[in-house]
């Protein structure tokens, strides 16, 4: 979604920590972000990017319902036109577009500071470390607690 | 010959069929992720990055017996996550062997010595253990001390227990070829019955973007690690997408050969790009642009060399064709041709999904 979109909302909720000009494949479109609004083509590209975050976000849906999981799918074809996700109950919702009156990145993105960069640093720190005679803890990565969320 | 007389034979059956028919496309390979947990967290991988309610869930044994009955590929390949950890593997396993399909279980064999006496040994079941490298490169890049241990352990007692194990490794940038050729031959001594290789790719969904392999760099790194390759080294892949590999030939890629169902539904386009989902096989094959997909119409096809994408254009390069064949003759009878780095004489593959191959 683009920052004049997002401007020019009046039902935006206001500026969250990862707020700033935010399209698709935006990273500052990440944890926190808050999109309301009207607009067809705001909402399709909010969506977008809901669908490549990596963590729950919240639907909020005509009526005050909130709907929170994780949004695996999109559908814009002919008139079946639709969002699929996840909810936190493990049920699979179908959601039109046109009930979504905003969106919510409300759960941590499970992919941040994974990175393979990361990794490499921080092993070289620790080879580094032990070259210089120092006794380095261990480094394993392990899955995330599934407790978690 | 690294797979059974009676799975080539079978393959081969089915793609001739398939041919005979004029069927443009048809899946050779489906990928059955039936679950997205894992218990290894090896950085930059984009399988297993979800919140936990979704970790948590798993398909039944039913939505896999109908997601390979949809499907009908002759091979199920069953990634994941780490498919051991799904409490009912043992009978989505047996239920898909009573099926005669023969399936490759991709595991990190860490919970593969305690898990073994649960399956029977057959000709319809292959542990494929994911192994990076020899002992210091696979821990560093499952980013676990310990694991490559684990896993031979394993390896070691699958096979005398008279079990199928292939390897399946992953080569990023920075491989040194050397290292890599000993590890053909650490997993060569050891017995198992062929290596599956692939270049490590930037697929949308990883967390790491940078540190992957570009095709040109693909390319001139397996032509070093496979050049003179040794004869006793087996690969799991037909000798056409080894060529492919090291830059002898080029193809386009075939998403729809390894279609992937997973809790989601039918993944578009491939194992790699999640663009979204459908629910049913025939809706995939039917609904999918394919003509979006592969290297020179898609950016994030680019650099991709995966064999979920074209190990299928391979195969059906050597049953498309007597020119496909007799090259795969060759290569089985002779060895493995190789390149110059700079892929003067790379040959086009068949006519595949309509497009030429083409030269990246």
């Amino acid at each position: 979604m683009n920052e004049a979109a997002r401007q020019d909302d009046p039902n935006r909720n206001d500026p969250s920590p990862s707020d700033g000009p935010a399209h698709a494949g935006d990273a500052s479109v990440g944890h926190g972000f808050t999109w309301r609004g009207h607009e067809r083509d705001h909402l399709v590209s909010v969506i977008e990017d809901a669908f490549d975050y990596r963590g729950n976000i919240t639907l909020h849906l005509q009526g005050d319902e909130d709907l929170e999981g994780f949004l695996f799918n999109r559908r814009l074809v002919g008139g079946d036109e639709f969002v699929e996700l996840f909810a936190k109950d493990g049920e699979r919702r179908r959601v039109p577009y046109a009930s979504i009156v905003g969106v919510t990145f409300s759960g941590r993105d499970t992919a941040a500071g994974k990175s393979w960069e990361n990794w490499v640093k921080k092993y070289n720190v620790k080879k580094e470390a032990e070259a210089r005679g120092e006794q380095v803890g261990s480094i394993d990565l392990f899955p995330d607690d599934l407790e978690e969320d | 010959m690294s797979v059974p007389l009676s799975q080539a034979w079978t393959v081969a059956t089915y793609v001739l069929k398939k041919k005979l028919f004029r069927q443009k496309r048809y899946p050779l390979v489906l990928m059955l992720e039936p679950l997205f947990r894992c218990n290894l967290a090896c950085a930059g991988c984009g399988k297993i990055q979800y919140p936990s309610h979704v970790l948590k869930m798993q398909l039944t044994p039913e939505q896999c017996f109908q997601a390979a009955e949809e499907c009908g590929a002759p091979v199920v390949s069953i990634p994941g996550g780490e498919p051991l950890m799904h409490p009912q593997i043992v009978e989505i396993v047996e239920g898909l062997v009573a099926r005669k399909k023969y399936v490759y279980l991709c595991t990190n064999a860490l919970l593969l010595k305690e898990k073994l006496p649960e399956f029977t040994a057959s000709k319809y079941l292959t542990f494929s253990v994911h192994m990076d490298g020899g002992r210091d490169d696979h821990d560093f890049a499952v980013c676990r001390e310990g694991t490559y241990d684990v896993a031979v352990e394993a390896m070691r007692l699958a096979l005398e227990r008279g079990f199928r194990v292939t390897t399946n490794t992953t080569l990023f940038e920075g491989t040194d070829p050397q290292r890599v050729r000993k590890f053909f031959d650490q997993m060569t001594d050891l017995g198992v019955e062929g290596m599956m290789l692939s270049p490590g790719y930037s697929y949308a969904k990883a967390p790491d973007q940078e540190n992957f392999l570009q095709r040109s760099r693909t390319r001139e790194m397996f032509a070093r690690i496979l050049g003179d390759a040794k004869r006793r080294w087996r690969f799991n892949h037909t000798p056409l997408f080894l060529e492919f590999l090291v830059g002898r030939r080029d193809y386009q890629c075939t998403p729809w050969g390894n279609p992937t169902y997973n809790i989601f539904g039918w993944q578009k386009p491939c194992y790699l790009l999640q663009d979204g989902y459908v629910e049913t096989f025939a809706e995939l094959m039917a609904d999918t642009d394919w003509e979006r997909y592969g290297t020179g119409r898609d950016d994030r096809c680019a650099d991709c060399m995966v064999h979920c994408g074209y190990e299928a254009s391979a195969t059906d390069d050597t049953f498309g064709s007597m020119k496909g064949f007799l090259s795969t003759v060759r290569s089985t009878l002779f060895g493995l041709r190789v390149s110059s780095p700079t892929g003067d004489d790379v040959e086009s593959g068949g006519k595949l999904g309509g497009a030429e191959g083409q030269r990246a």
